[in-house]
């Protein structure tokens, strides 16, 4: 484990009341902004047990819309933006439930995008603005949105991870964290890979042409430390 | 040489054989760690301090209204008081009270703040720190290095304890942020390392024990007036610590027995609501009142 910088004590810079509930629910939103390139028709937002307890006390459903809106924890529009989705016909809806199984801070947003797709992410507020991806289109994964992320899904089938790998290697990025799951052996797998510096375009291209059985690639920029 | 200190023992011993300040080593600490830079480090000081004197600012107008009601315009009260003259504790203690209050209004009124160490004690660096320095004419680079002082006191008792009033009660969120602003305070006025811990020592003590109970689980009450008394305690242990004055117990042990005591606090006093003022006959009546605007407020969205 990393151990704690002069910015995990003194930050974030965040609208308030709650790190966890406002700030840590906000990148959750962001996250799914990110993976939906912005293009999002419509949102489903289920929120669990604390967040939907005392969720609305602690401003969770304006930052989780806000998040999906592009807003950041630290946009002092974060409080209006339920009413911005309403200017913007930005579509949602909120749903507040108990689930015993599931973090007690957790968010899961479905999102169906203009053209047709259909995304789904699962994340927790683990504290002090710090999230936890853990599912991603009904696939458990583990994942910070604090590194540069790629997101692969392909089809389950040897030297998968070797090839994806070997093209990363190839164009010099360090691979910090990797996570590997499948529905069912020789089904839909997702690889998860959060990386020390950016990835380039041209290396997703790369993956892409080169590899077969490659259905999606999703690449995220860092949500942690506006700042 | 390892700058990672990882008590206050030895942070004091990196700073005797440096011959350097403690914000110095947290910044040799930082470069050593990270792949960050001096200059990026000083542009961070810098917004995060800018934001914290605007959350004063902000509050101390007195129309910030918390989500739920309980609080809003209690720092613009206390400032109008003090004008008039003729308070108890004189106007730097007030002034700086008050700040601490009003950077809590606006972060219970979804405004911006820094976490520092958390949301629900982010009034006590700004309102302790920054009021001083700017009533003592202090620069921005020393109110940084004071601040900078503070952020290590944090760092070690993140280490060595905890910052969460889920896991330690209110006594390691604001008795936390007070320790901080006590060094910080120390730093600013020119005194030693041993100063400094010495100032949080005292002032972790002072707090020691004090429960996370906030009602209907807001960071409002008791939370904000919390900021405030935790802002005067580092003022005072600060004070203290400068005029020589010891800690019997030092800063390390201090620490671990926050620790310890919140360790054995019940789960109904950190946190849960389940406790303390959040269960008394006011506490549960303000509860049920929320709880029924709430859900008026759930069936409109869903």
């Amino acid at each position: 484990m990393k151990s704690l910088g002069i910015f995990d004590i003194l930050g974030p810079i965040m609208i308030g009341p709650s790190s966890s509930h406002t700030a840590g629910a906000n990148r959750i939103g962001q996250v799914a902004r990110q993976m939906a390139y912005g293009d999002i028709l419509f949102a489903e937002v289920n929120l669990f047990n604390s967040f939907a307890k005392t969720g609305q006390g602690h401003g969770t459903d304006c930052a989780i819309i806000g998040g999906l809106l592009g807003m950041k924890e630290d946009d002092e529009d974060l409080k209006n933006a339920l009413q911005i989705a309403k200017k913007e016909n930005f579509s949602y809806q909120i749903h507040f439930l108990d689930a015993e199984e599931e973090h007690p801070n957790t968010a899961e947003i479905k999102m169906t995008l203009k053209n047709g797709e259909q995304l789904q992410i699962k994340g927790n507020s683990t504290g002090g603005g710090a999230i936890q991806i853990v599912e991603f289109n009904n696939m458990k994964v583990s994942f910070s949105g604090s590194y540069f992320t790629v997101i692969v899904r392909y089809l389950d089938s040897p030297g998968m991870i070797y090839q994806i790998a070997k093209v990363m290697a190839e164009h010099n990025v360090n691979i910090g964290f990797m996570d590997v799951n499948r529905e069912s052996k020789g089904q839909e797998a997702v690889m998860v890979m959060e990386c020390d510096k950016a990835v380039e375009e041209s290396v997703i291209k790369r993956i892409k042409r080169d590899i077969e059985d490659i259905y999606d690639i999703y690449i995220f920029n860092p949500i942690k430390d506006v700042g | 040489m390892s700058y990672n200190f990882i008590n206050g023992k030895q942070l004091l011993e990196i700073c005797r054989k440096e011959e350097k300040k403690i914000w110095e080593i947290l910044i040799l600490r930082e470069l050593e760690e990270t792949d960050t830079t001096y200059e990026a480090i000083m542009e961070r000081m810098d917004k995060t301090i800018s934001v914290m004197d605007r959350s004063i600012e902000k509050g101390l107008q007195g129309d910030q209204r918390s989500l739920s009601g309980l609080i809003g315009g209690e720092s613009h009260l206390l400032e109008e008081y003090r004008k008039k003259g003729d308070t108890l504790l004189g106007d730097g203690v007030l002034k700086a009270a008050a700040a601490s209050m009003a950077v809590l209004e606006v972060n219970a009124s979804m405004g911006k703040i820094v976490a520092a160490p958390t949301a629900g004690s982010s009034g006590i660096i700004p309102g302790g720190i920054l009021t001083l320095g700017k009533e003592r004419g202090k620069t921005k680079e020393e109110i940084i290095r004071s601040v900078l002082t503070a952020t290590a006191i944090g760092l070690l008792i993140a280490r060595n304890a905890t910052v969460s009033g889920a896991e330690g009660g209110c006594q390691a969120e604001v008795g936390t942020a007070s320790a901080m602003a006590a060094g910080g305070i120390v730093e600013l006025m020119g005194g030693s390392p041993e100063q400094v811990l010495t100032a949080a020592a005292l002032t972790i003590k002072n707090l020691e024990g004090l429960v996370c109970d906030p009602i209907a689980g807001r960071v409002e009450c008791p939370c904000m007036k919390r900021n405030a008394i935790g802002t005067v305690n580092a003022m005072l242990c600060a004070d203290m610590a400068l005029a020589g004055i010891q800690s019997i117990v030092p800063f390390d042990d201090a620490v671990d027995a926050m620790y310890r005591v919140g360790r054995s606090l019940p789960y109904t006093l950190k946190e849960t609501s389940l406790g303390g003022l959040a269960v008394t006959k006011t506490g549960l009546a303000i509860t049920m009142e929320l709880k029924e605007k709430n859900e008026k407020k759930k069936k409109r969205n869903s």
